[in-house]
Parts: C-alpha cells; structure tokens; sequence
C-alpha cells in the first residue's frame, strides 16, 4: 500500500511537470498548447541521444535536452503564436495552429526515431527506504517538483509574479501600467516548455518515451488543470498527485486498462457537476479559452 | 398600471465589490422608465442581470410574458426572456462579424423556436412563403433604419454607427416584443435616424410595450420617458418625474 | 489500379468525416476533437451488425446512426449547457473513453479489433466490385453535399454561425445555444457514423490504432486546411489527406516515413494557412 503511494507520489509529480507547463501557456496566454506535447517528446528524445549514441553522462545530457526543448518552445512562439496574437486570433484559430505544431514536432521526432520506444540507457540505482523501493529517477522526479513547487511559491509573490497572474484578467491594464506584455509572454512559454523538456527527460530516464507521450502527458495535464479550476497555481501539485494515486488504485483494484481513463471519467465528473473547479470560484476555464 | 416588470433587491457583487445593491424596480405595460446615474453606478450590470446576461447574486426578478401571469425569471436563461419579449439592446454593437446585414436581421427575426432548430430548418427549405413573408419583413427593417443599400454587406465592414443601426434593426425585428432594456440606444447614431427612433419608440410604448432606457442625454429622455430612476453606486437613490 | 480506386473510395469517406466535421467546427465554431472516437462507433456499431447479427450494410449503417446520435445526446447534454471550450475538453473525454473502452473489452475484440467485415452482396468481389463500391460512397457523398446545400441558408444554420461568432447576441434574439450546438454535433455525429459503417465494409478489418486522439487532431486539420463552411472546403481537405501519401509514393519515399512527411507538410501548411489565409485553400469562413 505505502508502495503504490510511493509511486503514486513520483508519477504524481511528473504530472505536476506536465499540469504546470500547460497552465503557464493556459491561464495568462489563454492558449490551448498542444504544441507541449511535441515540446515533451523532443526533450525526451534529445535526453536519449545524448545519453545513448553520444554516451553523455545525465547530469550533463538534462540540461541540454531541456535548453533544446525550451528552444523549440520559443521558436513556436515566435513563428506560431505571437504572428497570431497580433493580429487578435481567435482562440480556436490558435488552438489549431497549437495542434498543428504538435504533429510536425512528434512526426519530426518519430521519423527520427522510427516510432520506437526508447529509454535512457545505463544505472539506475534502486534505494530501499524502510521496506520502500524507490528508484533514482523517482527520487529525481519528486525533487524536481518539490523544487519547482517551492520556486513557484516564492514566484508567485514577485512583482512578475504578480504581472502574470494579472495577465488573466486585463493584459491591456497590465500594458497600460507600463508592462511589456511581449516580455512576460516570453517568459511564460519558456518556463512552460522548460518544465516540458524536463518532464520529458525525467520520463525518459523512469520508465521511457514514445512519441505519443507529450499527449498522454498533456491529457492528464488538462483534468488536473480542469480539476484546479482557472488560475490557481497551488493546487496543481496536490491535485496532480490525488489523480496518480487514483489510478495507481483503479490500476490495482480494477484492471491496469482501465488506468487512463480514469482521468477523464474525473474530467467528465467536474465538467458536469463543478466547472469551476476546486479552488476557483469566480471563473472557469472554459471561461479563459 | 398593469405591471410588467418587477425586480426585488437586485444584489451582484465581483470580487466583494457591490456593482448593484439591493436594487428594486417595477415597470408597467407602456411605461418609460430612464435610468441615469454616473458612470460606473451599475446601469449596465442592471440591464445584464434584468435580461439574463448575468446572474443576480441576491434577489428576484419577476416578469409578466403575452397571455401570461407574472412569473419568477430570476432562473431563466437569457434566450428564453428574449423568446417571451424581454428585448435587450447593448451599448457595444455586438455584431456578427462574418454575416451580412440581410442575415442579421433574419437570424433575428427567426429567433423563436421551430425555425431555430434544424427541424425547423427543413420547414424553411420546404415552405417559400415563410421564407418570403419572412424576407418581406426584414427588408422593411432594413429601409426604417435606413441600410436596405448595404443588405448585403458583412458586418465587418460597416461603420461603427451603422452597426449600432444593425444591432436596432436586430432588436426590432424580434418577433415577441414587450419589455425593452434599451442601453443607450441613441449613442453613436446620427440625428436623422434619432428623431425616427424615438418616433417609433413613442408609438411601441403606446402600444403597452415596457421600456427601460439607459440614457446620458437628458432632453431624449424627458420626451420618451415617464420616470427616471436614478442610481448611484449599486443602489437607488432617487426616482420621479423627469426633470 | 485498384490503388486508384482505394485511394478515391478513401477520399469520398473522409470527405464524409470532414463535412461531418463542418458543422461542428466551421458553423458552431466549436473545437471538436471527438470525431475519430465517433468514426469509430460508427464503425464498429457496423461491424458487429454486420459480423454478429448477419445484417446487411443498410441495417448496420442504421443501427450505427442510431447508436451514434444516443451517445452524442448524452456527452452533448450533459456539457454544452456551459461555454464552448467545455465541449473542447468535453470532446477530448469522450473521445478517450471511447477508445479505452473500445480497447479493452472483449465484444470489441479489444486490440486485436473485428475482422471479416463483409461487403455488401451486390458489390460482389470481382473486377468491378471496387468500382461498385466507390459508386456507393458516392452516392452517399452526393446526397450529404445536397443536404448541406439545403440547410446552409436555413435560420438554423444562421442561429449557428450567430453563436459562433458572438454568443451574446445570439442570446439576446432568442437563440437557445445549448441546444442548437447539441444539435450540431447530433447531425455531425450521424454524418460521422455513415462514413464509419462505410470504412468498416470497405476495408473489412478494423481496430482502435485507427481510431485514436491523433486521427481526431489529422481530421480537425484536414477539415481547416480545406477550409470551413461550405462544400468544397471539406472535399479539398479529404483529397488533401489522401492524396498526399500517395504523391509522395510517387516520389519514391518509402512506406514509414510517407506517414510522417504527409503529417509533418500537414501541420506546416495549417500552420501558414491559419496565419496568411485562415479560411484555408477554399472554405468560406475565416477562422480568425
């Protein structure tokens, strides 16, 4: 039991990557990033290269993988989505440009990689903490989201902080207080892809890739983003974890087939009965898109 | 006075502020009622919340549909007041950008059920003389507000003033009209077409239709209306004879 | 050239799925991401009529709309009564679920899917059977495009675009959104369902890898790169999609990477369409 929720707290936090990744692009930009998913996958891939053909060790091949993913990101962002924001496209306009980005991105890296399922290859050590087994990567992943969890924390009470989340309500208040909202934007979608490429490279070293993660990934990233309601930040790695620890449990009680579509009986359920989710009484976000 | 409209302590707060506050009103069949205040009083967030737009935090709004009794409205979504009579007219044009004018008004003029959904649809292929009764009547409306020349232009490409003419072209051709919540209704319209509007709305008061109008212009109102309520951040502060 | 006629029966199919599509994405400007998940019931619904009860096309592609049009009444119910990008995510649940459990119960087949999906009697299996076949999906094609032309200047479709384009005042004229975007979907679904029956009989074996969420986003694209709101935009996006991989054929790239330059050249016209010319190479409406 205390295994599963062990696994549960790791997966739990890989999605926590991948929830707060789309809810940078979500809530202040409004933008349906399907694009992430490609982003996601391109760090992995990378991640795999250097570590497998190149044979670079992981402390050096992660933060390259992830510079190549923030890369990407930006290029999307200036050749997709900001040519679209200028001229005031409509949301739909630029959720299709989102998943157009997202099919040239994961066919780049299929093509690439002949489809195939890779992982990173070499050591992994297992520890074993009071009869728990927990592998490096686990241990990694759970960092990671600590520490970006804490480094949003602390974000949130900076004046940019405050900038992006003002970016929810009235991008034109925030220019006129003198806010380069270009600027902001930017950054928004380079910390979302950078938390894209990282999720990517932690789920390359767990348990492998395939071009269809950045999906997966992004699918559960929008029950949780849905279950937390519109702009909230905190609540994404609580809830992030409830929603792995659920299906760890469907997967054991139940059947492992049933595991993903767990998520969306839980994103019909708040669609129907509480579109506004948990921590989010005011909006919702459907009201964003 | 038979009453039409009846709201009871209208309260709508955002995020703690109070836009309107314990607001109540009643309006008669054939009466005027204009709404001043400064800006930002809640004159707007009356009319969304009076025609469905929004939802009231607090308090009841009561209606009185054709052939019907005064019923409680305060659940009943925006589509369903227009379908009964309660017309609302907004400040902003609100247009349709990819329709032409002709479309405008005939997607207005076929706002009641059957015709509105995709059964209907197959009645209006099948039945030309709905179709050209229909058509007859929107190309009168289009002469009384003066764009019959622009018919078939998209509303895209139109003047800001013609689009408020289209959005008063879209309110007129309404099929069931009895409470109108007008939202400065003369803002950005040119004089000629003034003086024909109030004309026409002088003769749909007559006829027992209910009006409530957001005003800035004094001397419109005072030839339109019978009373002016006055409000003042979120709350009634005055109501009477217009000065 | 019986490659010819595969390639110009597929292309009168996803004709079907992308004018399907229409309605919900071009006219009610809703983000549909659901309609693989209802290609499949269609198909399968065929499929199992068809296998297991022993009935003809006509009665299987009967019991698909039925089928079809209870599922889409429910998902379409239960959330369009709140905004529109709810039908987005709505859609996405469905289309999920859907295939979860299309891929793990037994009725299905599970991943292995049905096979021995049998033609029509008529068509028989000789020489001209593909030519017969493709007359079928025609005729079918032909009678959804004289619909279409039916209902474009109808009020409801009117009412459709109104909602699309400003939901406020669609309101305020006594529009009932809600329900004529369930509608919308109801009548998409039904188009959706016919194509399925339609792919099930021709190709005769099938299982959910056809099926999945990134069939869903190929035919969203497809549907935007022909271009949204009338006829020829849908019919040009379907010609596009198939006729691209077999070009390419032509060009002598091989077999796996066909699959992704076809998605790869896709993605990157949508993307400069959406940009310089977002009623795509022939639609009507500007998605913008």
């Amino acid at each position: 039991m205390s295994q599963l929720l062990l696994n549960a707290v790791a997966q739990g936090s890989l999605y926590y990557l991948y929830a707060l990744a789309l809810a940078l692009a979500l809530f202040p930009l409004r933008i349906f990033h399907a694009a992430l998913g490609g982003i996601v996958a391109v760090g992995g891939y990378t991640v795999v290269l250097l570590a497998n053909r190149a044979g670079w060790p992981i402390p050096f091949a992660f933060p390259v993988a992830v510079a190549a993913a923030t890369a990407v990101g930006i290029a999307i962002e200036r050749l997709v989505y900001r040519p679209l924001h200028i001229r005031r496209s409509s949301t739909l306009a630029v959720a299709i440009s989102s998943f157009a980005a997202y099919l040239v991105l994961v066919n780049i890296v299929a093509g690439l990689f002949s489809s195939q399922q890779a992982v990173v290859e070499g050591e992994r050590t297992s520890v074993a903490i009071g009869g728990l087994f927990v592998t490096s990567p686990q241990l990694l992943t759970i960092a990671a989201a600590t520490a970006v969890f804490l480094a949003v924390l602390v974000s949130l009470q900076t004046r940019y902080g405050q900038a992006v989340k003002a970016m929810e309500d009235s991008p034109e208040l925030l220019r006129a207080c003198g806010w380069n909202t270009m600027t902001i934007r930017t950054i928004c979608i380079l910390t979302s892809s950078a938390l894209g490429g990282l999720a990517g490279c932690l789920a390359a070293w767990d348990t492998g890739i395939e071009p269809g993660m950045g999906m997966s990934g992004l699918l559960s990233a929008l029950v949780i983003v849905v279950v937390v309601g519109a702009g909230s930040y905190k609540g994404l790695l609580p809830v992030a974890v409830l929603l792995a620890l659920l299906q760890q449990v469907v997967s054991y009680q139940v059947s492992p087939r049933w595991e993903s579509a767990v998520s969306f009986v839980v994103l019909t359920g708040f669609l129907v009965f509480k579109p506004n989710g948990l921590f989010s009484p005011h909006k919702r976000v459907e009201e964003l898109v | 006075m038979v009453p039409l409209l009846k709201a009871d302590g209208l309260t709508r707060r955002f995020d703690g502020l109070a836009i309107l506050n314990g607001v109540s009103l009643e309006v008669a069949e054939g009466q005027c009622i204009g709404l001043v205040g400064e800006n930002g009083c809640g004159k707007t967030s009356l009319l969304n919340v009076l025609s469905g737009v929004d939802r009231p935090d607090r308090g009841q709004i009561q209606y009185a549909p054709e052939n019907g009794q005064m019923a409680d409205i305060t659940r009943w979504p925006a589509w369903r007041r227009a379908r009964a009579g309660l017309l609302h007219y907004f400040q902003s044009p609100h247009i349709w950008r990819n329709l032409t004018v002709a479309e405008h008004v005939l997607a207005a003029a076929t706002g009641c059920m059957l015709e509105g959904s995709v059964l209907g649809a197959a009645r209006w292929s099948l039945s030309s003389s709905l179709r050209r009764s229909t058509r007859a009547k929107c190309e009168k409306l289009l002469d009384f507000v003066g764009l019959r020349g622009r018919a078939n232009a998209k509303a895209c490409e139109l003047s800001f003033g013609q689009m408020k003419l289209v959005g008063l072209a879209r309110l007129l051709a309404a099929p069931v009209r009895r409470m109108l919540l007008l939202d400065e209704p003369t803002a950005g319209i040119a004089p000629e077409v003034v003086v024909r509007m109030i004309e026409f709305l002088r003769k749909v008061r007559a006829s027992g239709v209910g009006m409530l109008v957001v005003e800035h212009d004094r001397e419109m109102l005072s030839g339109l209306a019978d009373a002016v309520l006055e409000l003042r951040q979120g709350r009634v502060v005055g109501f009477g004879e217009v000065a | 050239m019986n490659f010819l006629w595969n390639a110009l029966i597929l292309i009168n199919i996803y004709a079907l799925l992308c004018l399907g599509n229409n309605l919900t994405v071009g006219y009610a400007g809703l983000l549909n991401l659901a309609t693989a998940a209802s290609f499949a019931i269609g198909s399968y619904t065929t499929a199992l009529i068809m296998t297991r009860l022993g009935m003809g096309l006509p009665m299987a592609i009967g019991g698909a709309i039925l089928v079809s049009l209870v599922l889409a009444l429910v998902i379409g119910s239960a959330t369009l009564r709140y905004r529109r990008t709810s039908f987005a995510l709505a859609s996405l649940a469905f289309q999920v679920l859907v295939l979860a459990v299309i891929r793990n119960t037994e009725v299905f087949g599970g991943t292995l899917g049905i096979k021995g999906i049998p033609r029509p009697a008529w068509i028989g299996t000789g020489s001209g059977s593909l030519l017969a076949f493709w007359l079928l999906t025609a005729v079918i094609l032909v009678a959804v495009i004289l619909g279409y032309l039916g209902l474009r200047r109808s009020p409801w479709a009117l009412a459709l675009q109104a909602s699309r384009d400003d939901e406020l005042a669609a309101v305020s004229v006594g529009k009932n959104v809600p329900w004529i975007r369930v509608e919308a979907f109801l009548v998409s679904s039904v188009i959706i369902a016919v194509a399925g029956g339609l792919f099930a009989s021709y190709i005769q074996y099938i299982d959910p890898t056809s099926f999945g969420v990134d069939e869903s986003i190929l035919l969203l694209l497809a549907l935007v790169c022909g271009g949204t709101c009338n006829t020829r935009g849908p019919v040009l996006g379907a010609v596009f999609v198939i006729a691209l991989p077999e070009w390419l054929r032509f060009l002598d790239v091989s077999a796996p990477y066909a699959a992704n330059i076809r998605s790869i050249v896709f993605g990157i016209l949508v993307i400069l369409l959406m940009r310089y010319r977002p009623q795509g190479l022939a639609g009507r409406y500007a998605l913008d």
